[in-house]
């Protein structure tokens, strides 16, 4: 955990809000906290540890009363802190529950305690957790421990920095566990032990249901059992004796009651026999009866044949004369139809003079025929030339009336052609007057333009003029000036000259060598170069004089020509029709104007539509010409073709008339005719039809009747023989009766048996003979064999072989009782056993396990924990680094080490610490130093727990430290080697923070976050070098 | 032109909780005699004057007798400045008042520097006294944003060179820690996290740089000079031998140096050996009273070996046991433990603490409960 940024809201002495910026330490990782008391060093680090975990630093102060008193009470109470771990950006804010103002109205509200931990993501701060026991909770899982133990490793507090120094195994134990993350090891011993625990359960479990078993056998132990099963042993085998005893008895009583149920049986057989015999007896009477009738039915049987042979003679007989009566009945039809057929055939013969006359018909309309076909030909051709004519002279009306319409269209095209070359004459009037109106308007924009450059000519020369008078004036200035120069310059000559005289020496103008009266300098004397200044002044301004005139004149000429020129424009203008001498304003001439060529291209246009279309309007006419040409020459034709068709039609009509003459008027008409003809041919084929059929007929019955004679003499001769034959079946009868000694017919019809009837009557006799014959039989033999024997005592004998089968029932019964109680305590024996074995096993594998979980619990000579030996030997480790550190620190002289020897045998041990003091060579407990030494003792715990913890893979991150004083316990040497060992801790990368107020230090850290205590609340204030 | 150099007194200094006061009386008395004798033309002394910015009384009273000695007895004037031991306020009370007696001490930093001007034969020298200050109060001193060390110093040494006569030679009194000087555990870091340290280019163009600040005597480009510690204020520096330096600036500005060596009253040593062949041999030391660090070779434990070896060497500061020393054991089966599966591990402790080993059922057993958490750990993972 690496602090960023620390935020505190009437918090403690900060009753402002005070933000503080870990993050601007950058690489310098040691730095002080430094301040007056009270003024909030400690506070800082309560507040980390209270946005963390809710509580503060030393765990002393309450996190409720943390609120500032001074504060605004509209300020709630807050601490908001940022750190990273493992790379990632962590936010924890927390308040405490806390009184602030309503919002509305007077008076307060109590606010609960509220927590909050982000996480920076990609899309910003994320929230992990919200609730303060869940902050808690996540917090505890993030850095891997808990408040107290922040307390020991992050933070050593103010006073209470010993703690982990001098901490028991027990609670040290608890902070190197979370730090190494060995829980495995104690989960470990955990199951080690829980399951040695449920091997003691099961053992315990087995010895319950022991009990139970024989409890509920009603047993003292397990020898009991074993006593019980004997004892029904021997009870049992005695019952076995007693029950082969009682099996004799019951089988000597079953056999005496078998043999007097047998002697019963033979008396009751000679009982019966004789009853059955009577009563077959008592029956022989009728049965001789039946017998009788029973011959006299197999003799009317012989008969019978007989009576049959007669029955059938009758009835051929019968049947004979019925076939006589048939034959005679159809005999008598074929005459009557013979008769009929030569009537038929005599009125059909008599028919011939008919049929002769429409032969005759038949052929007068054959001959008829093709005169009648020809005039059919020559009146449809006569249709034709007709339908021909009337065409000829449709066309000929179609083709006068075109005629007609394309006169009237010629005529149109020839007056349309005349107005076009009117219009194309009217174009070259407006061609000129086009090229008139142009040329007045160029003249127009002449003019316009001329009158433009007026103006401006004109303004040009009234100031050239004006500048022209002007240079005029400075000439004669310069003028002035020059000759007042030159006169003054003159007059200074003498002045000059006398300058230069000296006495004796002889003038250059008058010789004298005497100058009684030298000239003097009225004024100041002119120089030649301001004369030769002034004549060039003149002579500039002349010449300046000079090119203004003639610029002047320039100018003043050019204005003029340009008024002249307007002058010519206007009556240019004027000559084109405009109004003369008044103001002309062109712009609105040259409006009318473009009017006006606007008008006469519109009237081009039009000609030159005109022009255009009259070619077309000459075409149009030839045309129409040709098109004329063309339907008078449709006139003639369709004429011609008029005539034609009636001189064809006037033929055809004479033709027609001279053929029909050789034909009468009614069949002139070629179908009539052949209708007729038709007609005429089937009436023929019908008639002679008619008389073949009268012939036939006729033949045929002739036969019929022939055949029908024949049969009837047939069937006469039929009926003579069956009579015969019927009297010689009726004595053939009579002789077979009186054989059979049947007086009468009547006594043989009385006779007479049905077969069936007869069988069974035979069989009930037969039957009867038998059952007779066999009950003689059985009454013979029972009387055999009941002879001499005494009617038995049943009843008795039947009750001696029951009471011998209840004895031994009840033998078997107690036998089986005994034996399922020996079964019983047999199972329960079994299952003791079973249990016995079972116990054996757990006991053998709690050997092992007790064993180990034993150990691995602390109970063995060193009294340690297997984790406790895990967590030893990482105290050395982290004892070694200690040590280093404290070695430098205390001047060589102690050492950190781990306790080897367990003195007290009840306390779990192993994690207790005592120093080695080189200066007396012995070891004591760590209690024993003074104040600075623990403090640097302490120190270097912390600090080499931190360096064993971070360089375990996947450890706890301790790349913090805050320090809270005790430095104020060293001396300045001591200070120096804390200081240097803090500082080469810094240099690894870790972040050392340390309150004190220890003005030495001041002097000597450059990095400080000074604290300042003020009317309104402490400030932060963060000093880097 | 001449003087004599010297610095990091560090008077009041506590050694293995011994003050050295008597020992620091006993080498500045020759101190103050070499002055005396030497006659140089001026002392200069280079920071660390005091060991802490609140001085033992003894130590103020020490420094007040020898300044007292050669200022005004012998008349050399003194030119001192503030080490970073040093207090700059304390050490610099009264600067102003003492000057005229000839003692020029620089405490506070200031824009512009303490000068003090001496002349020769040959001319004006002149004397800029730098004391030792933070980058934070040269930035106040001078208004401008200074990132470090180096800067600080070369912004100071800057102003001095705007201002310097170019006849005159030029010596710079300071304290500093020069990049590729040798330093030794009893010096005090001058950056706690950053650097402390400045490239001697700095101090180009000066014709003598006198330092203080490392406890070795040591030279650069043959005029930048460190004089070294009065004593030898720590285990490593048992080897150095500590002096003052006479120097000699010459007309052209060259420079010569001198090492005057300084006797302590007791040594510094480091004594191996057993405790009984130690005792012997102390017995016959005649320097017996020499500070003492004792590396004892003794494999067995010793009874109050201390109170021992100082009967032999009274001033005994510390013993090492060369075999109790750790060499890293713990952390090795600190490393084999990581190594070790939980199964062998158990088997180790049981070994240890029960005395037995681990049989087959024991271990089908313990595998047996190993796997059962093993399992469980991947079933909630």
């Amino acid at each position: 955990m690496r602090p960023l940024r620390l935020k505190l809201q009437a918090f403690g002495p900060f009753a402002a809000s005070e933000e503080i910026d870990f993050s601007r330490l950058g690489e310098q990782a040691f730095f002080l906290i430094h301040g007056p008391t009270g003024a909030g060093k400690t506070t800082l680090l309560d507040a980390i540890c209270f946005a963390l975990y809710g509580d503060t630093s030393g765990g002393e102060r309450s996190a409720q009363d943390m609120r500032s008193a001074n504060a605004d009470p509209g300020l709630r109470t807050e601490v908001t802190f940022e750190f990273t771990l493992g790379g990632q950006r962590y936010l924890a804010t927390r308040s405490p529950a806390q009184e602030r103002p309503k919002l509305r109205g007077e008076g307060t509200v109590k606010e609960t305690p509220k927590a909050q931990l982000d996480v920076m993501g990609d899309a910003g701060w994320t929230s992990k957790a919200s609730q303060p026991n869940k902050v808690d909770e996540f917090v505890r899982d993030l850095l891997g421990f808990d408040s107290s133990q922040f307390r020991q490793v992050i933070v050593l507090p103010q006073g209470r920095f010993r703690e982990l120094l001098t901490a028991d195994s027990k609670s040290r134990q608890a902070i190197l566990e979370r730090l190494f993350r060995t829980e495995l090891y104690r989960r470990v011993e955990e199951l080690l032990k829980g399951q040695a625990a449920g091997i003691r359960q099961e053992a315990e479990r087995l010895r319950i249901e022991q009990t139970a078993l024989l409890q509920q056998y009603q047993l003292e132990s397990v020898d009991a059992l074993r006593e019980q099963a004997a004892g029904l042993q021997a009870q049992l085998a005695e019952l076995r004796q007693r029950d082969v005893a009682a099996r004799a008895v019951l089988e000597v009583a079953t056999l005496a009651t078998r043999q007097g149920e047998q002697t019963d049986a033979r008396l009751r057989e000679q009982r019966d026999t004789e009853a059955a015999h009577a009563a077959l007896t008592a029956q022989r009477p009728e049965m001789e009866a039946q017998r009788e009738r029973l011959q006299a039915a197999r003799r009317a049987m012989q008969v019978q044949p007989f009576e049959q042979h007669l029955e059938q003679a009758a009835q051929e007989h019968q049947q004979a004369q019925q076939a006589l009566a048939v034959a005679s009945a159809r005999a008598a039809d074929c005459a009557a139809v013979s008769a009929t057929a030569v009537a038929g055939l005599e009125a059909e013969a008599a028919r011939a003079g008919e049929r002769q006359a429409v032969q005759k018909q038949v052929t007068e309309l054959e001959a008829m025929l093709p005169q009648a076909q020809r005039l059919g030909v020559l009146q449809q051709e006569q249709h034709a030339a007709a339908r021909q004519q009337a065409q000829a002279a449709a066309a000929h009306a179609g083709a006068v009336q075109a005629q007609q319409q394309v006169t009237a269209m010629l005529r149109q095209a020839e007056a349309g052609l005349a107005q076009a070359q009117e219009g194309a004459r009217g174009m070259e009037t407006i061609q000129l007057k086009q090229a008139g109106l142009a040329q007045q308007a160029a003249t127009l924009d002449k003019y316009a333009a001329t009158l433009a450059q007026c103006e401006p000519a004109r303004r040009q020369a009234e100031a050239d003029q004006l500048a022209a008078q002007q240079a005029a004036m400075r000439q004669a200035a310069s003028q002035l000036g020059l000759r007042e120069t030159e006169q003054a310059w003159r007059a200074g000559q003498a002045a000059r000259l006398a300058a230069g005289l000296q006495d004796g020496q002889a003038c250059a103008v008058c010789g004298s060598t005497a100058h009684p009266q030298l000239a003097k300098h009225v004024d100041a004397p002119v120089s030649d170069e301001a004369l030769d200044l002034a004549r060039e002044a003149a002579r500039l301004a002349d010449q300046a004089a000079q090119g203004a005139a003639s610029r002047a004149q320039a100018a003043l000429l050019a204005a003029t020509h340009r008024q002249a020129q307007l002058e010519e424009l206007r009556e240019a203008v004027g000559a084109a029709g405009m109004p003369d001498g008044a103001a002309l304003d062109p712009v609105a001439a040259r409006q009318q104007l473009a009017g006006a060529i606007q008008a006469l291209c519109q009237q081009q246009q039009a000609a030159e539509a005109a022009a255009g279309r009259r070619q077309a309007l000459a075409a149009e006419v030839e045309r129409q010409q040709a098109a004329l040409t063309v339907a008078e020459a449709a006139i003639r034709a369709a004429d011609a073709a008029a005539q034609e068709a009636g001189q064809h039609h006037a033929k055809l009509q004479g033709e027609w008339q001279a053929a029909s003459t050789q034909v009468p008027p009614d069949w002139r008409e070629p179908e009539r005719l052949t209708g007729a003809l038709a007609q005429a041919r089937r009436d023929l084929a019908a008639r002679e039809a008619a008389l073949a059929a009268a012939h036939a007929a006729d033949k045929q019955a002739g036969v019929g009747l022939a055949a029908a004679m024949a049969a009837q003499a047939a069937a006469q001769a039929s009926l003579a023989s069956h009579a015969q034959r019927q009297t010689l079946a009726g004595a053939a009868f009579a002789s077979a009766l009186e054989q059979a000694g049947f007086v009468t017919r009547q006594a043989y019809a009385e006779a007479r048996m049905p077969g069936a009837l007869m069988e069974q009557s035979e069989a009930q006799v037969n039957r009867f003979d038998l059952d007779l014959a066999t009950a003689g039989d059985r009454r013979e033999r029972a009387a055999i064999a009941a002879r001499d024997l005494a009617p038995p005592d049943l009843p008795a004998l039947r009750q001696s072989q029951a009471d011998a089968a209840a004895a031994l029932e009840a033998l078997v019964r107690q036998q089986a009782d005994l034996h399922r109680s020996r079964e019983n305590l047999l199972q329960c024996q079994q299952r003791l056993d079973a249990l016995a074995s079972k116990g054996a096993d757990i006991e053998r594998s709690y050997a092992v396990l007790g064993r180990l979980a034993e150990v691995a619990n602390g109970n063995n000579p060193r009294r340690m924990t297997f984790q406790r030996f895990v967590l030893a030997t990482l105290l050395d480790e982290v004892l070694e680094a200690a040590s280093l550190r404290l070695m430098r620190m205390s001047r060589h002289r102690y050492e950190l080490q781990r306790v080897r020897q367990q003195g007290d045998q009840r306390t779990a041990g192993g994690l207790d610490l005592e120093v080695f003091d080189h200066d007396t060579g012995m070891a004591r407990p760590a209690n024993t130093l003074s104040g600075g030494e623990g403090f640097l003792a302490s120190l270097s715990l912390a600090l080499g727990l931190a360096d064993v913890v971070q360089s375990r893979a996947g450890g706890i991150q301790l790349d913090t430290l805050f320090v809270d004083e005790g430095f104020g316990t060293l001396d300045p040497e001591s200070l120096d080697f804390a200081i240097r060992t803090l500082i080469d801790l810094q240099q690894a990368g870790r972040l050392v923070g340390i309150i004190s107020h220890v003005a030495e230090l001041r002097e000597r850290i450059d990095v400080r976050l000074e604290i300042r205590a003020g009317a309104g609340g402490s400030r932060a204030e963060l000093q880097l070098p | 032109m001449r003087f004599l150099h010297t610095a990091d007194w560090h008077l009041g200094r506590v050694f293995h909780a011994r003050s050295l006061l008597e020992d620091q009386a006993w080498v500045l008395d020759q101190f103050v005699a070499l002055a005396r004798e030497l006659r140089p033309d001026a002392v200069l002394i280079a920071g660390d004057v005091y060991d802490r910015a609140v001085p033992p009384p003894e130590a103020v009273a020490l420094l007040d007798d020898v300044l007292a000695r050669i200022v005004v007895d012998a008349g050399i004037p003194v030119v001192m400045i503030a080490g970073n031991h040093d207090s700059a306020q304390r050490l610099g009370f009264g600067a102003r008042l003492l000057t005229a007696q000839g003692l020029h001490v620089a405490g506070i930093t200031e824009r512009e520097a303490t000068c003090v001007t001496l002349s020769d034969v040959h001319g004006e020298v002149r004397i800029y006294a730098l004391p030792y200050a933070e980058p934070a109060a040269v930035r106040d001193a001078f208004g401008m944003e200074l990132p470090g060390h180096e800067a600080a110093l070369a912004t100071r040494l800057d102003a001095i060179r705007a201002s310097h006569p170019a006849h005159a030679r030029s010596v710079v009194v300071a304290h500093a820690f020069v990049i590729g000087g040798e330093a030794s555990e009893s010096e005090r870091p001058l950056s706690v996290g950053g650097s402390g340290a400045v490239a001697a280019g700095v101090f180009e163009g000066f014709d003598l740089v006198a330092l203080g600040h490392l406890h070795r005597p040591q030279t650069f480009h043959q005029r930048i000079h460190y004089a070294g510690s009065l004593l030898k204020y720590s285990l490593s520096e048992v080897t150095h031998a500590k002096s003052v330096s006479l120097i000699e600036l010459a007309a052209d500005g060259k420079v010569s140096i001198e090492a005057i060596p300084l006797s302590p009253r007791r040594d510094l040593r480091v004594v191996e050996g057993k405790l009984a062949d130690l005792l012997a041999q102390g017995a016959g030391d005649a320097h017996r009273d020499d500070y003492v660090h004792a590396v004892l070779t003794d494999t067995g434990a010793l009874l109050d070996p201390m109170a021992r070896l100082r009967q032999a060497y009274p001033n005994a500061l510390a013993i090492e046991r060369a075999v109790l020393a750790r060499t890293g054991e713990a952390g090795a089966a600190g490393q084999r433990l990581r190594q070790l599966d939980t199964g062998e591990l158990f088997a180790n402790f049981f070994k240890e603490v029960a005395d037995e080993e681990l049989d087959d059922d024991k271990r089908r057993v313990l595998d047996h409960v190993l796997e059962g958490i093993a399992r469980a750990d991947r079933e909630s993972a």
